[in-house]
């Protein structure tokens, strides 16, 4: 039972197990068919994509033979799919991308799975273009084939879109270019600028940069800056269409004329957008000014010439134009419109005559130019004269169309003529009258020949005197009786004579007629034929003996004064010797005083070298103030040629004061100094300045000898006067001068000293005017007396 | 040995001034030094001073009017006078009026030293008599 059970079982079971492999095997069997049911229909469907889809889908091999063209790709090229299948796909390219198609096919096999673009032409069976967007990727196949899966999409239309577009771009660049003419965008509410090329240009700023209207205010030019800030204020609070014209102050200097003028719109989003054009105007703005330049030089050249224009239209019988001048010409206002019957009014009617006369004929005869006078009268009276050139303009038709003329006032140059007659006659006359001054001056004329021999002397010569007779035929140095005590004088004159110059206050010593020596100054300028042949010299020449003579006068005169000037000055260093004497030996005793010191210092049991050597230090100083002492007097006291130098009167003040210090002590004199800050520089001689001063100084102490009832006070005060010039005072409170004396003080030997020359105000006096300046007495009373002097910032006055 | 000497030394010249100063200095004494008169009759130590030195040249009040101002206030102290003016007059004035020496500048050390010396012996036998 047990085995029956258990056979049964595995019988059973052996068989529920085969039911169930069956029933498993159905239903795989069902299912398969099912699914390659589904399958079928999903390939159908997918065919079905793949045949109609709107992309190109190309199979091609490794070697680029065509595996499977859909439908569409191959409708598309022109071919049936069986024309391309099996077919290499090099066949729709046009032969010279063929190597680029390999490229890119090789490029796809290696990097397997990855996708890749291009765009390239493919050509149609009937030989017609297309261009295609291609992306392609390699991958895997069955039996481990390498396809290329390649999706085409048609861009012809894209591409002719673009290339347009490109063009368009390039005309609108070279049109804004050729025109001068940048455009731009600018949104508003964003800030976003958009530039043109050209606009760039125009602000000369590179491309690359982020336009902003910062940009257009920074090369804005500085004066119109506000009013172009303004209008973008004012732009971006109304939002409105703008229009306007400014400059631009280039980095290089340049300065450029814009104008700009811009349209706002409303962008999709509702933003305010404005879109304008910026034009270079400068070429036409300068042509403008340039214009407007010309046209103000020729009114003025009109104005300034009294010369008018006009224009006559011979069949209208009227003006076409007239200048503004030629208004002015017949007293009429330029501004006002004028009738021809206006003009013919202020022409007195035989001239009218006339001048219709003239023009009837030039008319006739289309005479291109011709000329006429006539007057104008002018309503307060005056009549001017008018000289007319004028010409006919012949028409199309061969007859005269048009007169265009000229109207000149020539009142003036008329008189000036007038006057010009009346000045040539008076000239003949004035010749003949210098011809009678010259016969009765001392000077005589003489002429030369081109040997430079005399030929000719104006008569009068003899009988002035002068020149021993028969000098004609001689030369000049044969004249002379200074050639071999002066040879380069004379070498330098034949040099000139030689070299036909002019020459001028030549001065030679000869003998007169009674045989005494005289001095001779002459001129002379050469003179030639039409033809530029040197003919020889005319001149004029004087006896100037009195002159030289006189001069040399003058100059011993002028050494005495300055021998008498330094006697003076000795006297006056005589006189303070004592004073002197103290101021050498004040540093003497303490350098002779410090050398024992510093002895002593040295013969201590324990020499202190410090202190012996600080001893030396002193020793050294006192011996440089003794020598500046020395240096001082031996400057007074030196006899030198006078130096004129820039000097500070101040600076004079103090040398002498260092000197007169201890007279001033022992005579009990206080000083004061007024002494003004930064005066200018006077040109002056140092010595001969502070001799001045010191003999003022002296003079005022001196005043002062016999004063008990009050302190003796001394005041020098050095200023500026009012034209610039400086001023020094010396102020004693002395005895002062007295009326008879006031007069002669500066006299030459006036002394009140029962010592001394009585020279020294004589002589300050004429120093301080050979330096251009004066001296004076101010106040001539007790208590006391000033005696002042001023000098000029320039010596006015040589002598 | 008594006080050490006090030296005072009047002359408005500071170069010379300094000079004796840095002479007496060397050989020991003890100096106080004044640019005019007036400062030195200021001075506190007027009554101690030794020995005056002074110059005959000064403004306002000269080295003579000094001697006289100090004799009729009393004070003894020796003066020797020093002038960069020598001059006779002054000198007789100046001896007449006692003073110990009249040395003219520039003068020799020696002899300064050789005054003073004198000038102190006195000093000091009037202060013992």
């Amino acid at each position: 039972m047990v085995v029956a059970l258990l056979i049964a079982s595995i019988v059973g079971t052996h068989l529920i197990g085969k039911v169930r492999r069956e029933r498993e095997a159905s239903l795989e069997a069902a299912a398969r068919l099912r699914r390659s049911e589904a399958d079928l229909r999903d390939e159908k469907q997918w065919r079905e994509i793949f045949e109609y889809n709107p992309v190109m889908y190309f199979m091609v091999d490794a070697a680029g033979t065509v595996l499977n063209v859909n439908r569409f790709g191959a409708t598309q090229l022109g071919y049936a799919p069986s024309e391309l299948v099996g077919h290499s796909v090099l066949k729709v390219f046009q032969e010279e991308d063929c190597a680029f198609v390999r490229k890119c096919v090789g490029l796809c096999i290696e990097t397997l799975g990855q996708s890749h673009t291009w765009d390239i032409q493919k050509i149609r069976k009937d030989g017609s273009v297309l261009w295609v967007r291609e992306n392609a990727k390699a991958m895997q196949w069955a039996d481990d084939k390498l396809i290329v899966l390649i999706a085409c999409e048609d861009i012809t239309e894209r591409k002719r879109t673009e290339t347009a577009l490109r063009r368009s771009e390039a005309h609108l660049a070279q049109a804004q270019e050729l025109s001068r003419t940048g455009s731009f965008g600018w949104n508003v509410a964003t800030g976003e600028a958009i530039w043109s090329k050209e606009t760039f240009r125009i602000f000369q700023y590179d491309p690359a940069t982020k336009p902003t209207p910062q940009l257009v205010v920074d090369r804005t030019h500085p004066e119109d800056r506000a009013a172009v800030q303004e209008t973008i204020d004012r732009v971006l609070r109304d939002q409105e269409d703008f229009e306007h014209e400014y400059r631009l102050l280039l980095p290089d200097g340049s300065v450029k004329h814009l104008h700009a003028l811009a349209r706002a719109t409303r962008t999709a989003s509702g933003d305010i957008e404005f879109v304008g054009a910026v034009t270079d105007i400068t070429a036409a703005k300068q042509a403008e000014q340039q214009l407007r330049r010309s046209e103000a030089y020729l009114a003025q050249a009109q104005r300034l010439s009294h010369t008018g224009s006009w224009s006559w239209d011979v069949r209208r019988g009227d003006f076409v134009y007239r200048s503004a001048e030629a208004y002015r010409l017949y007293g009429l206002d330029p501004e006002q419109s004028v009738s021809a019957q206006a003009i013919h009014s202020r022409i007195p009617a035989d001239y009218w005559q006339r001048i219709g006369e003239v023009v009837r004929e030039a008319i006739h005869d289309k005479r291109r130019h011709f000329e006429f006078d006539f007057r104008v009268l002018l309503p307060d009276g005056a009549l001017r004269l008018i000289h007319s050139v004028a010409h006919a303009v012949v028409g199309s038709d061969g007859d005269v169309s048009e007169i265009i003329g000229t109207d000149m006032d020539v009142t003036e140059q008329h008189a000036a003529r007038e006057r010009l007659e009346k000045a040539l006659a008076a000239l003949r006359e004035s010749e003949q009258r210098f011809r009678d001054y010259a016969e009765t001056a001392s000077d005589w004329l003489w002429e030369t020949g081109p040997d430079h021999r005399v030929t000719r002397l104006s008569e009068h010569t003899s009988t002035a005197g002068i020149l021993a007779t028969g000098v004609v035929g001689l030369l000049r140095w044969e004249i002379a009786g200074d050639v071999e005590a002066e040879p380069e004088k004379w070498r330098q004159h034949r040099a000139t004579l030689d070299a036909r110059l002019p020459f001028r206050d030549f001065i030679y010593r000869t003998v007169n007629r009674m045989g005494s020596s005289i001095y001779v100054r002459t001129s002379g300028k050469p003179f030639f034929d039409a033809d530029g042949n040197f003919l020889g010299y005319r001149g004029v020449s004087t006896d100037i003996t009195a002159t030289i003579r006189a001069d040399q006068a003058e100059r011993e005169l002028r050494k005495a004064q300055a021998e008498l000037a330094h006697v003076t000055r000795v006297t006056t260093l005589g006189e303070l010797t004592t004073s002197i004497a103290h101021e050498i030996n004040q540093p003497l005793a303490a350098i002779v005083t410090n050398g024992e010191a510093c002895l002593g210092w040295l013969d201590r049991e324990i020499p202190d070298l410090s202190a012996a050597r600080c001893s030396v230090e002193w020793i050294i100083e006192d011996g440089i103030r003794a020598s500046e002492v020395i240096r001082r007097i031996r400057a007074l006291a030196k006899k030198g040629e006078v130096e004129m130098v820039p000097l500070d009167i101040n600076d004079i003040v103090k040398e002498v004061v260092a000197l007169v210090t201890r007279e001033l002590v022992s005579q009990q004199v206080s000083l004061r100094t007024e002494l003004a800050p930064a005066l200018p520089m006077i040109p002056g001689d140092r010595v001969q300045l502070q001799q001045v001063v010191m003999n003022l100084v002296m003079n005022g102490i001196e005043a002062m000898q016999t004063v008990r009832d009050r302190s003796r006070e001394l005041v020098i005060r050095s200023s500026q006067d009012d034209i610039g010039r400086v001023h020094l005072a010396v102020t004693d409170c002395g005895v002062g001068i007295t009326e008879d004396d006031a007069d002669r003080v500066f006299n030459p030997f006036f002394t009140t000293k029962s010592s001394g020359l009585g020279m020294g105000l004589s002589i300050c006096r004429s120093i301080v005017e050979a330096h251009g300046g004066s001296l004076s007495m101010a106040r001539k009373q007790e208590p006391g007396a000033t005696f002042q002097f001023v000098l000029p910032l320039h010596k006015e006055v040589v002598s | 040995m008594s006080t050490p000497s006090l030296i005072s030394v009047v002359d408005d010249d500071g170069s010379v001034r300094a000079a004796i100063n840095n002479l007496l200095k060397s050989r020991g004494y003890i100096v106080h030094t004044f640019a005019s008169a007036e400062e030195f009759l200021r001075s506190p130590h007027l009554n101690e001073t030794s020995c005056v030195i002074a110059d005959i040249q000064m403004s306002v009040m000269s080295g003579l009017d000094l001697l006289t101002h100090m004799r009729a206030q009393g004070c003894g102290a020796p003066f020797i006078f020093i002038t960069a003016f020598p001059d006779d007059r002054v000198r007789s004035r100046a001896l007449s009026a006692g003073a110990i020496c009249f040395l003219t500048k520039p003068f020799v050390g020696r002899h300064l030293i050789k005054c003073l010396n004198t000038a102190l012996d006195e000093h000091r036998g009037g202060a013992s008599a």
